[in-house]
């Protein structure tokens, strides 16, 4: 008991010195347990993350969609947990790759982060980040009525998906091949008549771990049945779809029967019914015809009988005029020749009535007078002939007018009867036309299908399962980087906090020799002695370990998890104390501990206890190596003497010293050299490779440059457009599959805009025969020029490309070619996009109507700035750790370097010294041990920081392992400023020495 | 005047509450070249007196002027120009820096001093020349406070403060330390004060101030002090 309260004393005694061990074990206590459980505390949260929002083991697609019955089949399986159906739709909006997902229940569920689900079908959710809340979201596309009910929604919440924790959402089949947004919508809102895909859960998968063996062995049995039951749904399926169409077919084919038969007799009957106008409209002509001839034909008869007629009165009139000229009467009418005739009548009448009836003059006159009358009664008769005559010609020439005019209003009739059946006939000839047309079409679309069906593809079942999600794996890579980091940085500390400890403890040994001394005569065993210092050693280290875990537990966690995520959306990190590591910290640090200590104790009981009363016989000095060059050491200052003899004095003090400095200039430089390389690979990758300020997304691809737009733009002053094809496709390693951008352009001719160089600097030609590949593709594939890779897009199409030069990159992965080689390769180009310097036009741009997007250099480089700034704070941890470290160690050796020479510094006071002196004498070795430590902690900096980079490094970037000159001076400046720091205590130490210990005896 | 002058000099301790007075009202006086020696008891102030001589602490009373000055106001910075360039000091125990050979040790007080003397003639002179380059480790107990004495004499001081210079050593190499102390006092005039509880010692000394509890017991001057060759140990 009493021994304990000599340890409790001790520690009040020297209360720096126990603060100082406390420190030393917290540090490496707090690094080692911190790096060394961020990545299964990742694990864990990502896990726990996965298993809240049920995320789907595996993802079932067909190249035809899938039916309740591959739902019922799925559902059967017995290693199916649980079972969803979903349906997607990929569009554009904005230009933007957008991807449309109903609202799962059980499987992949969304996490609400803000806002709240929707209400109705006009309603929708987005990742978080993308879009806000109260934004209203249109679809562009016209055939959107195919896939769903709605073409605007409008944001009523943000979400965070376990689908998508990474800011890089993967592939789109539309688009330039980067999907750039992922919204949710109620399902019911979706039109399509199969899912689009199937997501499942496998029995016991939740509980096992992800990304671990367990979990890989959990779902192995789901996996097989789904390989085995793929084919038959595939089958059944293909079967279903054919036998669909050929009913289909046939259900046209007997339409079309049916309408023909119908039709066809209609026609016929509307023809005849035409043809039976027709006929009588032509017997209409016929009898018009022949009236007309029978009329012509009587005019002619009764023409020339009325003329035969008038001859005969006319020769019966002449020949009476030729008798009445006898007579002496010549007139001009008949009317005249009656008149005369009467008159002579009447005369001889007026003579014969003066006349003997015997006389023979009478009977002269009588004849005359018969004669006369006879004459009179002809031409009476022959006028009446004439009146006659007349009367028949008037009265035929009624007729015939009458006769014709009937005829001719007939004709008028039939004329438009026919006119009228005309326009019918052209009806019915354009009607039975598109009659015929009709049923043409009906037999092309049942040849079409019957082609179709003929040619039609086995439907293909993809099985996508968590591999396949780049953040899921991405993910596991970052926790693994820190990882490969754990393995060094924490050996470190702990090395040295096990090297200052011994250290402390000797030293507190030597000095307590005396004591022990005491102890030991009066009886004590040296267990119980023994027993003490461990009491004393274990009570900082538990204290140690309790502040180093409790710091490594929480801060270091949450430092490197922000950082290593920083380009992933998922919650924040849950830290957990991994027991079985905590309790091997504990048992290793408490049992190196002791054991350091029951060693530097232990090894005084070798010694009689008399031996331990009485003072260490000193050790002899010794003479160093360079004395022996004596043209050097002949110039060597008295004082830089001595110091360079005591350095040698304590050999294992000055490794520890270097050990210590070195390796804090090695944390140093790292932390600045890491910050350093990440902000030189976006100078360079945008100052230097990739000069353009943007990409012009066109709004409709085209095979050709554009004459309107060239106007355009160089109407805006923009120059120098480079039509380009840009799509995104991938490219698979062993283990993973990679993003990369395929870049095709117009012109070979691309200097303006991107400045491709080998590794050595010279500068890159796209050519006909071979594309250009960036580094880092060529690092992950192992391929070198001349060599050929495969890139797939996300239908999984494969192209092959060769490799005509590997150029120098620093952020993405690329793929150039030439538009001959991309003809070559890939098929006839369409440019997509437009690469130029745009300046400030955007807004103009945009509105030309020319454009869908744009996509600014600088949005990159500010995204990578982000991801720059947050590095910064891996940089402070490890700055910061280095620090304190780099401090305890100083001030720790120093501290000891005085204690172990207390009464030869008190000598030298004694002497005469001034206080600058003495701590030059006692400073100068530290002096040239943080000199050397510091080179050589340089070296050491240069090595770390190309491992940890080389480890930091993801597959789209590739640091540039230079450090600048500014942060060596950094460096530097930090360990002079430590060093000056540790000066200062010291110098307070140092003048707290007491001459007079000097004149005490040797303890 | 004398060369050292102590008038009423006292040095008292604060310990809490208590206080401890180490020396009360002592006055003495030294002239140049003398030989002194201190005497008293262990606890009977001798050593506070050396310090103070020395300069390693300041008196609570009285003053001390050593050549004319009074140095018992100095302060810290003149205290340590006063140890470098006045006082060469001998320690009980020798004091030797371990990782430094004799000569070095010597060296390593002339680096301080305006007016050292050649490292390598004290060394022959308090008699070590063929052990010039020993490591103290090396060197008996006699031998490292020959080293002490040539590393004080070297500064070529005007006191000379030995502590108990024997206290480590036996009788015969003590009696050795007493006569290089004697003849380097006599042949270089130098100022030297012995401190000691071994009332032998007194004999040999120009001057003897005992010492008891704190104050001046007597100053005894010895008109012939006997040479070391007959004192008795």
């Amino acid at each position: 008991m009493l021994i304990l309260k000599n340890a409790l004393r001790k520690i009040k005694n020297q209360i720096g010195r126990f603060i100082s061990l406390i420190f030393i074990v917290a540090l490496g206590a707090a690094f080692f347990a911190g790096v060394r459980e961020t990545s299964s505390d990742m694990i864990k949260t990502l896990d726990e993350y996965y298993d809240e929002t049920n995320l789907m083991d595996f993802r079932i697609v067909s190249t035809m969609g899938l039916t309740t019955d591959d739902l019922q089949a799925l559902e059967n399986l017995s290693n199916a947990f649980i079972v969803e159906e979903n349906y997607t739709y990929e569009t554009v909006i904005n230009g933007d790759a957008t991807k449309f997902y109903g609202l799962t229940e059980n499987i992949n569920n969304v996490t609400l982060m803000s806002g709240s689900y929707p209400s109705n079908n006009n309603e929708c959710l987005v990742l978080d980040g993308s879009y806000e809340i109260g934004d209203t979201i249109t679809i562009e596309d016209e055939n959107y009525p195919d896939y769903l009910n709605n073409n605007t929604y409008t944001v009523v919440g943000t979400v965070r998906s376990s689908m998508y924790i990474y800011n890089n959402l993967g592939i789109s089949t539309v688009s330039d091949g980067k999907l750039d947004n992922v919204i949710y919508i109620p399902k019911d809102n979706f039109n399509i008549e199969y899912y689009t895909e199937i997501y499942l859960i496998a029995n016991d998968s939740l509980e096992a771990t992800s990304y671990t063996d367990d979990y890989d062995e959990k779902i192995n049995s789901l996996y097989l049945e789904l390989e085995e039951l793929a084919p038959i749904q595939e089958t059944k399926r293909y079967e279903q779809i054919k036998t669909e169409a050929m009913e289909q077919i046939y259900d046209a084919r007997e339409e079309i029967r049916k309408n023909q038969e119908e039709n066809e007799a209609t026609f016929a009957d509307a023809l005849k019914e035409l043809n039976d106008a027709q006929a009588q409209i032509d017997a209409g002509y016929r009898e018009i015809e022949q009236a007309l001839n029978e009329l012509e034909n009587n005019r002619i008869q009764i023409t020339a009988e009325l003329q035969a007629n008038e001859d005969e009165l006319n020769n019966g009139l002449n020949s009476i005029n030729a008798t009445l000229t006898t007579l002496g009467i010549t007139t001009n009418t008949i009317d005249e020749s009656i008149n005369a005739l009467n008159m002579q009548i009447t005369s001889i009448n007026n003579l014969l009535s003066g006349l003997d009836e015997t006389s023979a003059e009478y009977l002269y006159y009588n004849n005359i007078l018969t004669n006369l009358k006879t004459l009179l009664n002809s031409l009476n008769e022959i006028n009446n002939g004439f009146t006659e005559l007349n009367e028949a010609r008037t009265t035929w020439n009624t007729t015939y007018n009458e006769t014709l005019n009937t005829l001719n209003s007939n004709k008028n009739t039939l004329d438009q009867s026919q006119i009228k059946l005309n326009t019918n006939l052209a009806e019915y000839n354009q009607n039975y036309e598109l009659f015929q047309e009709e049923i043409n079409n009906g037999l092309q679309k049942i040849a079409d299908a019957e082609a179709a069906i003929a040619e039609l593809e086995r439907p293909v079942w993809y099985l996508f399962d968590r591999e396949d999600n780049s953040g899921y794996t991405t993910f596991l890579e970052s926790a693994t980087k820190i990882d490969s980091i754990a393995a060094v940085f924490p050996i470190f500390f702990i090395a040295v906090a096990f090297l200052m400890c011994l250290n402390t403890m000797s030293r507190m040994i030597e000095e307590e020799r005396t004591e022990i001394g005491i102890f030991t005569s009066l009886g004590i065993s040296k267990y119980k002695i023994i027993l003490s210092y461990v009491f004393y050693v274990l009570l900082a280290t538990s204290i140690g370990i309790i502040i180093g875990l409790s710091i490594g537990y929480t801060v270091i966690p949450r430092v490197l998890y922000n950082v290593y995520t920083n380009a992933f959306i998922i919650p924040s990190l849950k830290t957990y104390a991994n027991i079985p590591v905590c309790i091997t910290i504990i048992e290793v640090c408490l049992l190196t501990m002791s054991l350091v200590t029951i060693y530097a104790v232990g090894r005084n009981f070798k010694y009689a206890p008399a031996t331990l009363l009485r003072p260490v016989s000193p050790k002899s000095g010794r003479k160093v190596l360079l004395e022996k060059i004596n043209f050097i050491w002949k110039r060597i200052s008295f004082s830089w003497k001595v110091t360079i003899r005591n350095l040698f004095r304590y050999k294992k003090r000055i490794i520890m010293t270097l050990i210590g400095i070195s390796g804090c200039t090695a944390l140093l430089l790292t932390g600045f050299g890491i910050r350093d390389s990440i902000s030189k690979i976006l100078d360079i990758q945008f100052e230097e490779i990739q000069t353009y300020d943007a990409m012009l997304i066109l709004e409709e691809s085209v095979n050709t440059p554009d004459q309107n737009i060239n106007t355009f733009l160089a109407n805006n002053e923009v120059a120098n457009p480079l039509y380009t094809h840009m799509e995104t496709l991938s490219f698979r390693t062993s283990d993973k599959t990679i993003d990369c951008y395929t870049l095709a352009f117009e012109n070979t001719d691309i200097s303006n805009y991107l400045h491709l160089t080998d590794k050595d600097d010279n500068p890159l030609s796209l050519s006909a025969d071979g594309a250009i590949i960036t580094e880092k593709i060529a690092d992950l594939l192992d391929v070198s020029v001349g060599d050929t890779i495969t890139l797939r897009d996300s239908n999984n199409e494969i192209y092959i490309v060769k490799i005509s030069a590997i150029s120098k990159n620093y952020i993405n992965n690329y793929v150039y070619m030439s538009s001959e080689y991309y003809n070559l390769a890939f098929g006839d180009i369409t440019y997509n996009t437009i690469i130029t310097n745009i300046e400030n036009k955007g807004d103009i741009i945009l509105d030309s109507g020319y454009f869908s997007n744009i996509q600014y250099t600088e949005d990159s480089i500010s995204m990578l700035q982000d991801i720059i700034d947050s590095m910064n704070n891996i940089v402070f941890l490890i700055i910061g750790f280095s620090s304190f470290l780099a401090i305890t160690v100083l001030y720790n050796l120093t501290t000891i370097n005085i204690s172990e020479r207390l009464r030869e510094i008190a000598t030298l006071k004694v002497l005469g010294f001034n206080d600058k002196e003495i701590s030059m004498y006692v400073y100068r070795e530290t002096i040239i041990l943080t000199i050397i430590g510091i080179f050589i902690g340089i070296f050491i900096g240069l090595g770390l920081n190309y491992f940890v980079l080389m480890v930091a490094e993801t597959d789209e970037i590739i640091f540039v392992k230079d450090i600048n000159y500014l942060s060596y001076i950094y460096t530097l400046l930090i360990m002079i400023i430590f060093t000056i720091i540790v000066q200062i205590m010291t110098n307070i130490i140092l003048k707290k020495i007491n001459m007079i210990d000097s004149l005490k005896s040797v303890e | 005047m004398a060369f050292i002058e102590v008038k009423n000099l006292s040095k008292i301790y604060q310990m809490g509450e208590v206080k401890i007075k180490a020396i009360e009202n002592v006055s003495f006086t030294i002239e140049k070249g003398e030989l002194v020696v201190i005497l008293g008891p262990s606890g009977a102030g001798k050593t506070t007196i050396l310090n103070i001589l020395g300069g390693m602490d300041s008196p609570t009373h009285g003053t001390i002027i050593v050549d004319g000055t009074d140095i018992s106001k100095f302060n810290r910075k003149e205290l340590t120009r006063y140890r470098r360039y006045d006082i060469g000091f001998v320690f009980q125990f020798y004091n030797l820096v371990g990782n430094l050979t004799a000569l070095e040790n010597v060296s390593l007080a002339n680096q301080i001093c305006k007016n050292p003397r050649d490292s390598k003639e004290v060394l022959e002179s308090v008699g070590l020349k063929d052990r010039m380059e020993h490591f103290p480790a090396q060197l008996s107990g006699g031998e490292q406070q020959r080293v002490s004495i040539a590393r004080a004499l070297a500064k070529n001081p005007k006191i000379l403060l030995c502590d108990e210079p024997t206290g480590a050593l036996d009788s015969k190499t003590g009696k050795k330390i007493i006569k290089l102390l004697q003849d380097t006092c006599h042949q270089t005039n130098t100022t030297t004060i012995i401190i000691t509880h071994n009332a032998i010692i007194a004999g040999i000394a120009d001057k003897v101030i005992k010492v008891k509890n704190g104050t001046i017991e007597a100053i005894e001057k010895n008109k012939n002090p006997l040479p070391v060759e007959e004192i008795d140990w």
